[in-house]
């Protein structure tokens, strides 16, 4: 899973997987954007077929974050 | 399909991820001109969870921004975006004069703006909607980020958009020409003869005469119609005379040319004899094999693909009519209607159009509360300097904890809160300040980008200096330290009136400024402090 999150970010952020760094969070890469961050959640609930609350869409800024939600 | 000049968009929500990032997009709301823009894009929409009333409410707010626009960029092309009208699911209106007020807006009032200004287009979103099929709103984003569109949607929305921004600058096509067998009757005269040919009144033939009925009707509207055929001329000529179920014949057909010639030549020959270019033309054939040639010989005119199947020629009819023929037409009734509507505008709305900035801005009946920091905001407060990225002269970050100690040591906070006629924006500007006996020190000044375009940042920033300056004459010093992120507030301190008095190595500006250089605040904000 972590695999495809991580695909599908290089996707919303417009890089190649591998220029991701590593624990990727909110903080440490600017182009993650308040803008992107919703395309990002938008991907994610297509590919995981998932709706997630507010409050978790919120708390999604981080790659473990990500993981633990998708995984609920 | 040629890839979309950059627009800048004019919106009311949040618009940003239904668009490639190519663009430029205005402040919420703001309708500041943007002169170095040659193509602009106008999309307000309204905001679904307010009551019908409201939203009318908001219809004649979007009726002046849209006027002002037009007014300010005169140079520009404009195209202006359909109100949503929502009349399948039903969450929204069900209130006849709430939908009457959008029809009003799209046909007339957007009506009257294109017979008026050759620069402004008109886009219709309903095209879009009518083709989706999961809900158009996601609440979960419309109430966390504004999105007034279902992001879900995104997608399918920039590749629409594109389509139609590129259909503006497209030129309207003159000219059809069409093929016969299988084209515009079932089966080959040559073989079946003009009475076996399949059109008239049951299957499949049915589907061939709605056809010829629809071809007819757009050369009624104007449009030349001509054949291109490999037959017998005598056996066409014999249908157009004898098979009253044919109606696309040489009465509506400007040319013709039936013959066992390249349809590539053939189709050159009628651009000279009807004296109009072949990028006018658009070439309709079952035949794969003479599309290709045309494609091939004639690269300037339009080949679209042929159904397969007869029961999709009214589809394809109206998909050639919208890619090729279609305007934004107003009928006869709807200009009497738009006549009507101008003289009830200028009677009673005069008011709605402004010449200038100042009137509009005065207009709106800002309003601007400024609360020295109490207990009560300070979360509010230290929550701000946390999240906000882009208007925000230092991105310094504080706690609660933090801003205490700041008011301890004799620093002042500040936040404003933002108003006007049409709604309350809640806290959306902070300021801390320190000072000592000579000095006072802008420490963070940042706001919500919603609140920008009217001047309110500077107002704000000059109305509390003055409340801190009472007492004394203290010269004020501030700074501006950039990030990837706060380009927008770049210019702001300067434009307050601050001189910059030093670049540091790390790109920190840092400037000064006297209390009476400052920025002198229009008299038409209503300024309180509470």
């Amino acid at each position: 899973m972590e695999e495809k999150v991580k695909e599908i970010m290089a996707g919303v952020f417009e890089v190649n997987v591998n220029e991701l760094p590593e624990n990727i969070n909110q903080e440490n890469f600017e182009d993650w954007t308040s803008i992107k961050h919703l395309t990002l959640i938008v991907e994610l609930e297509e590919e995981f077929d998932k709706a997630f609350e507010p409050e978790e869409i919120s708390e999604m800024t981080s790659l473990s974050k990500i993981i633990e939600y998708i995984s609920k | 399909m040629q890839s979309m000049k950059p627009q800048y968009i004019y919106r009311n929500y949040t618009v940003e991820y239904l668009f490639d990032s190519l663009h430029h997009f205005s402040g919420y709301g703001d309708v500041s001109p943007a002169l170095d823009h040659k193509e602009q894009t106008v999309f307000y929409q309204l905001n679904p969870s307010f009551t019908p009333e409201e939203q009318i409410m908001e219809i004649e707010d979007i009726k002046s921004k849209i006027s002002f626009i037009i007014n300010l960029n005169q140079e520009a092309r404009i195209a202006v975006v359909t109100l949503y009208r929502n009349v399948l699911s039903g969450w929204e209106t069900k209130n006849n004069e709430l939908l009457n007020a959008i029809d009003d807006f799209n046909i007339n009032f957007l009506g009257s703006l294109i017979s008026e200004n050759r620069n402004v287009k008109i886009i219709d979103i309903n095209t879009f909607f009518q083709s989706q099929n999961i809900s158009l709103i996601d609440w979960r984003f419309f109430f966390t980020s504004q999105m007034i569109i279902n992001p879900k949607l995104a997608k399918n929305f920039k590749t629409w958009f594109a389509k139609q921004i590129s259909g503006l600058d497209l030129k309207r096509k003159k000219c059809i020409v069409l093929d016969c067998d299988n084209t515009l009757w079932g089966g080959v005269v040559g073989e079946d003869g003009t009475f076996g040919i399949k059109l008239g009144m049951d299957y499949p033939g049915l589907c061939f005469k709605s056809f010829q009925n629809l071809l007819l009707m757009l050369s009624k509207k104007g449009v030349i119609l001509t054949v291109c055929s490999k037959n017998n001329v005598k056996d066409v000529q014999d249908v157009w005379e004898n098979n009253t179920n044919n109606i696309i014949n040489d009465t509506c057909l400007s040319a013709y040319r039936i013959n066992w010639n390249d349809k590539a030549s053939n189709i050159k020959s009628m651009a000279e004899e009807l004296n109009i270019g072949l990028d006018s033309f658009v070439f309709i054939d079952d035949n794969p094999v003479e599309r290709g040639l045309v494609k091939e010989f004639l690269p300037e005119v339009e080949v679209p693909d042929f159904p397969e199947k007869s029961y999709d020629l009214v589809d394809f009819f109206w998909k050639i009519y919208n890619d090729y023929f279609s305007v934004y037409e107003l009928s006869n009734e709807d200009l009497k209607k738009t006549q009507q509507y101008k003289e009830n505008f200028v009677r009673s709305e005069t008011k709605k159009t402004f010449e200038n900035m100042d009137e509009y801005l005065s207009s709106l009946e800002i309003e601007i509360d400024i609360f020295n920091g109490g207990e009560q905001n300070i979360q509010r407060i230290a929550q701000m300097t946390q999240k906000t990225n882009q208007f925000n002269l230092t991105t310094k970050r504080y706690t609660e904890q933090e801003l205490f100690q700041v008011i301890k040591d004799g620093g002042s906070i500040y936040c404003a809160n933002v108003k006007d006629k049409f709604g309350d924006n809640g806290i959306t500007i902070a300021g801390i300040f320190k000072e000592d006996k000579n000095n006072i020190f802008v420490d963070s000044y940042l706001l919500s980008c919603r609140i920008l375009g009217r001047d309110i940042e500077k107002v704000a920033l000059i109305k509390i200096l003055d409340q801190l300056i009472t007492t004394n004459d203290k010269k004020i010093f501030a700074e501006f330290i950039p990030t990837s992120k706060n380009a927008v507030a770049e210019k702001f301190l300067e434009d307050v009136g601050f001189e910059l008095i030093e670049t540091e190595d790390n790109g920190t500006r840092k400037y000064a400024a006297n209390k009476e250089n400052l920025f002198k605040a229009k008299e038409y904000y209503k300024v309180n402090y509470c």
